[in-house]
């Protein structure tokens, strides 16, 4: 079975008279341990799929299986759970919580399920050391390099442990090298620790590093590619 | 984790919780004094009343307290203090003759109502013994006190003779000859013109009886919030009749319903200022809510759940609430306790004004610091924050986090 199953997947936006089909029937299924990029130019649909797949946002039509598990038919607050629980998110501007240090702030979605203090500050330290970031645990965001904030972004994801982790143009904001470290960095950690990976991206390093390019055109997948 | 985010979250733009925290604590610290001069001045009014005009429990002639007769009295006055004495163990006990008459010196005259009082008894409880600015305290021998104004509309001063005529029932004109022995200036121009003070033994003997008085006042040295129990005194007087006893609140409706009445003015007033600091926490958490639309999608993307995000907004405005609330009630504090030593001297705009009740009031305003009614006050800022920051809270909860995330 595969970790994430979409079949028809359709979502239509109303702009005044215009009906914008950001996505336009899409079938697609991501394995266990894949390391997947969805190409494409902006407004192909990359983002609203990994948004319908994190449970961010709703489809106008299809089906959308997390672990076998029909989005549509939970509430937000069940969504909310499998968001804690199944995913991990990276996005592009960082997004860390400004008021919480690199630590907390990779404990955070463990704190929010419970785990114990011990516990989770071991597994956060682990992340963070996992990342290149040992010795930063103190630190604020604003304390922090782009290319640093994006690493605990990462290390907060890999900290839970999810089942997949959802990256939104995990590059756009560093510079090429800063973005090549981190690409080889989640690349390592897919091969290593199996930690299924799908990213939104224009980024050629990342294209270059997936085992899997799903390239989108118009709301619809142009082309599927393993290698 | 959500007690964790909102303290920080609150320390994070300082100047503005401060300002804010720094503004409702300037509104709890206003409220604060305010109503520590009222609870201070009714305290003292009402103190002063039950003290000086009618007692914690009084007992008089039945019809007294609707017509106040001079006929109305009470015979075997000391027989009935005696009773009340043993009712209430501790508590001071003095009978009273109150009676209108015409007050004549050679030359003047003047409408007076002469009280008859224990000169040792009601020393510590009348404040004329504070306000004599002329001669000393009663010590019997015929001695009279005066009002400032009356002693100057009957001509008189220290030693001279007055001459109090009254009808007290019988259907004769019954005249007393009293010795000026001080003069005293309450403050109430009213007081101050119409009221003269004896010993009661020297006013009794205007009354056919030997052993008369209009009112017996039993007044405690405390009494709780419950109020007083007047069923002692009605079972000390046991089957006598004629007599009704009245606790302070019945005796002097008037003082209690304007207290009741000042107290509704208050609650409106402290309610508009509570609605101030709601305005002020709701402006200030709505502020740090849309400016962090995008850090809110991020924490709803990460799986924290709406009603955790909306707790943790609450309780932004409650800390700020809390904040300002204790700051104003410690600012509060000092000019509290200086307002209960110094007080505010308000004789001179009296002066026109009538007496509440029949006493002297003290004219200096005095607050009184009431630590629990503070807490509570600061407590109640927390929650109307509380309050202030649930629609903003509501608002987050209803993001779309897809737009949240893009919101710059």
């Amino acid at each position: 079975m595969s970790l994430v199953e979409i079949r028809g997947l359709t979502r239509h936006y109303q702009q005044g008279e215009f009906t914008i089909r950001a996505l336009d029937g899409v079938d697609l299924d991501l394995e266990a341990g894949s390391f997947a990029a969805l190409m494409g130019p902006s407004g192909s649909g990359k983002s609203t799929l990994l948004n319908i797949i994190g449970g961010l946002d709703a489809p106008t039509a299809g089906v959308v299986k997390v672990d076998g598990v029909d989005l549509a038919s939970m509430t937000a607050s069940a969504r909310s759970d499998l968001r804690r629980n199944r995913l991990g998110f990276v996005f592009q501007s960082y997004n860390l919580i400004p008021v919480l240090s690199a630590l907390e702030n990779t404990a955070f979605v463990l704190q929010l399920r419970g785990v114990p203090v011990a516990e989770r500050e071991a597994r956060a330290r682990k992340a963070l050391a996992d990342v290149g970031l040992a010795g930063m645990e103190s630190r604020r965001p604003n304390e922090l390099s782009g290319g640093q904030q994006q690493r605990v972004a990462v290390a907060r994801a890999l900290a839970a442990d999810p089942a997949v982790i959802l990256a939104d143009e995990p590059t756009a904001n560093l510079d090429s090298h800063t973005g090549h470290d981190l690409v080889a960095l989640m690349r390592d950690l897919n091969e290593t620790q199996g930690t299924t990976f799908l990213f939104a991206t224009h980024d050629p390093k990342v294209r270059d590093a997936a085992r899997r390019v799903v390239k989108m055109v118009d709301g619809r997948i142009a082309e599927d590619v393993r290698r | 984790m959500v007690w964790t985010l909102a303290f920080r979250n609150v320390f994070r733009n300082l100047r503005r919780s401060a300002l804010t925290a720094v503004g409702i604590a300037l509104a709890i610290g206003l409220m604060l004094t305010s109503m520590a001069l009222n609870d201070g001045a009714w305290a003292d009014m009402i103190g002063t009343a039950i003290r000086g005009s009618a007692g914690h429990v009084v007992v008089q002639a039945d019809g007294w307290q609707a017509d106040r007769k001079p006929e109305q009295w009470l015979d075997g006055a000391s027989e009935i203090a005696s009773a009340l004495r043993d009712a209430y163990p501790g508590a001071t006990v003095v009978r009273r003759a109150i009676v209108g008459g015409l007050l004549t010196s050679p030359t003047g005259s003047a409408a007076v109502e002469l009280r008859g009082i224990e000169p040792d008894a009601e020393r510590d409880l009348v404040l004329l013994d504070d306000k004599l600015v002329d001669g000393a305290w009663l010590e019997g021998d015929r001695g009279v006190l005066l009002g400032r104004k009356l002693a100057d509309t009957l001509g008189v001063g220290l030693g001279d003779k007055v001459v109090f005529m009254a009808q007290v029932g019988t259907g004769e004109v019954e005249s007393r000859l009293f010795r000026v022995r001080g003069v005293f200036r309450t403050g109430s121009e009213a007081l101050d013109a119409f009221t003269a003070v004896a010993a009661l033994p020297d006013v009794q003997p205007l009354f056919p009886g030997d052993d008369v008085a209009h009112q017996i006042a039993v007044v405690f040295p405390s009494i709780g919030k419950g109020g007083v129990d007047t069923s002692p005194a009605r079972a000390a007087l046991g089957a006598r009749t004629g007599v009704d006893v009245l606790s302070w609140e019945d005796a002097m409706p008037v003082l209690k319903e304007q207290a009741a009445l000042d107290a509704k003015f208050g609650n409106v007033l402290y309610g508009f200022m509570g609605l101030i600091v709601a305005v002020g926490v709701l402006n200030t958490v709505l502020m740090s809510v849309l400016e962090r639309m995008r850090e809110f999608g991020v924490l709803l993307a990460l799986g924290l759940r709406p009603r955790d995000l909306a707790a943790m907004i609450v309780v932004e405005g409650g800390v700020l609430g809390l904040c300002g609330g204790v700051l104003g009630a410690l600012l509060a504090v000092p000019p509290i306790l200086w307002l209960e030593a110094y007080g505010i001297d308000y004789g001179d705009m009296i002066a026109q004004s009538g007496p509440v009740g029949d006493v002297a009031l003290d004219t200096v305003l005095r607050a009184h610091l009431d630590p629990p009614k503070m807490a509570t006050v600061a407590a109640i800022a927390a929650v109307v924050a509380l309050l202030a920051s649930l629609w903003p809270a509501r608002h987050a909860t209803r993001l779309h986090v897809v737009d949240a995330l893009r919101h710059t």
